[in-house]
């Protein structure tokens, strides 16, 4: 059975994007998508995801305050952020510090994609 | 794959964990002191000097060492000194997981040409800044990833030409030119700048559909729009990107549709980039505010 994906990006561009990359891997669903943390929370509470892709700037709550209130919600969320900030900087940084499993840079390639996300559930 | 750091790209390819890329990340922040930190314990400068240039630092390109000698706070000497003194003690990531016992040395030697390879394709090109426009460094780096990455991410082929100032009221040929979308995205840096890219429909068109996956020339304005809105994202995102790596923290405001070029207010002036692209016309630009 294919995984749940929830993505959480305010662009529509990039949520098909990533929709249709996920879908071709096969083994992925994305089965909501959220335009801001705070949509993210409450969808998190409804469609209990495999995984969380979510952007790191945001508007309304950025991905770095909505990771947080994920991970309180439930400590084990896998949580694997998206940024066009590439792995650089404080707010990367700091999404790794609370939690983040990974984090994955713009442009997407879809082996990476699939690497990262086969290596988390392989990991468990 | 965007520019990344070696630790991302270890724990993307669950090299590594990421307990052990925070311990070692730890273990960087212990080892490799600031230069303000340095100086201060080598007596040449005070907390309060160091301090004071920290903040006039943030979000330009200028060096510690480089605003401690204009200031008259250090030597030439000294500042040499402290320099030999970091590049001589620094412990990169890779040394610390070996130190840390996370990594062998020939699983680093692999992963580091993986990824040396990898990111080649984002070493940036020589870009011309004319003389005196501040974040020179930033604004080169935005040049060069909007050249990569129109052909990366959009499969276009993209060149810029000489670059010329823009003062505000001056004749500006550009700004004449009808293009379908003008987006612009703050870059908080010391002076802020703007970085603007305008694009005929054509390119707009090219772009939505290499990032939607599917033929965009149905698509509704507003996703096509979306769609340049988060390439122009992804460039000054791996700019910013670069320059962090180069110690510059330069903050990124999310991207915002304009009407057309915007006229130069008061105190603002732009570098314009004549942007030649395959599919299309294109004009790049960055006003830089009054600081």
């Amino acid at each position: 059975m294919a995984r749940k994906v929830l993505l959480v990006d305010d662009s529509v561009a990039i949520a098909r994007q990533l929709t249709k990359l996920l879908t071709d891997l096969g083994d992925y669903e994305v089965v909501a998508h959220a335009k801001n943390g705070a949509e993210a929370v409450k969808l998190f509470k409804t469609v209990a995801p495999d995984v969380v892709l979510m952007d790191i700037v945001m508007p309304m709550m950025d991905g770095i305050q909505s990771l947080r209130t994920l991970l309180r919600l439930d400590p084990a969320a896998r949580v694997v952020m998206v940024s066009s900030l590439g792995g650089v900087g404080a707010k990367v940084e700091e999404a790794i510090r609370l939690g983040a499993r990974a984090v994955i840079s713009k442009p997407f390639e879809s082996d990476r994609i699939r690497a990262v996300l086969d290596g988390l559930f392989a990991q468990e | 794959m965007g520019i990344q750091f070696f630790g991302e790209f270890l724990l993307d390819r669950w090299v590594i964990t990421r307990g052990q890329l925070l311990e070692a990340l730890e273990l960087q922040e212990y080892r490799n002191l600031k230069f303000g930190v340095l100086a201060v314990q080598k007596g040449f400068l005070r907390a309060d000097q160091v301090e004071a240039i920290n903040d006039f630092q943030r979000g330009t390109d200028r060096r510690f060492g480089d605003l401690a000698l204009e200031k008259g706070w250090m030597n030439p000497e000294q500042v040499r000194e402290i320099i030999t003194l970091q590049k001589n003690n620094y412990l990169y990531l890779g040394e610390a997981l070996l130190e840390l016992g996370h990594l062998t040395e020939d699983v680093l030697e692999r992963e580091l040409a993986i990824f040396k390879e990898e990111q080649s394709r984002y070493n940036l090109e020589a870009v011309p800044v004319p003389p005196g426009v501040p974040v020179a460094g930033l604004i080169a780096a935005c040049v060069d990833l909007t050249r990569k990455l129109m052909l990366r991410v959009a499969g276009m082929l993209a060149k810029t030409g000489e670059p010329a100032l823009v003062a505000p009221g001056a004749p500006d040929v550009s700004r004449e030119l009808e293009f379908h979308l003008t987006i612009a995205v703050p870059l908080g840096a010391r002076p802020a700048v703007r970085y603007v890219l305008s694009v005929s429909s054509d390119v707009a068109v090219t772009i939505a559909t290499r990032i939607l996956k599917e033929d965009a020339t149905r698509e509704s304005e507003e996703v096509v729009e979306d769609a340049v809105r988060e390439f122009c994202n992804i460039v000054c995102g791996n700019a910013v990107a670069k320059m962090s790596q180069q110690g510059m923290e330069v903050e990124l405001g999310p991207p915002e549709s304009l009407e057309g070029i915007p006229e130069l207010g008061a105190g603002m002036s732009a570098v314009s980039y004549p942007l030649k692209v395959s599919g299309g016309e294109a004009d790049l630009r960055f006003v830089i505010l009054p600081a």
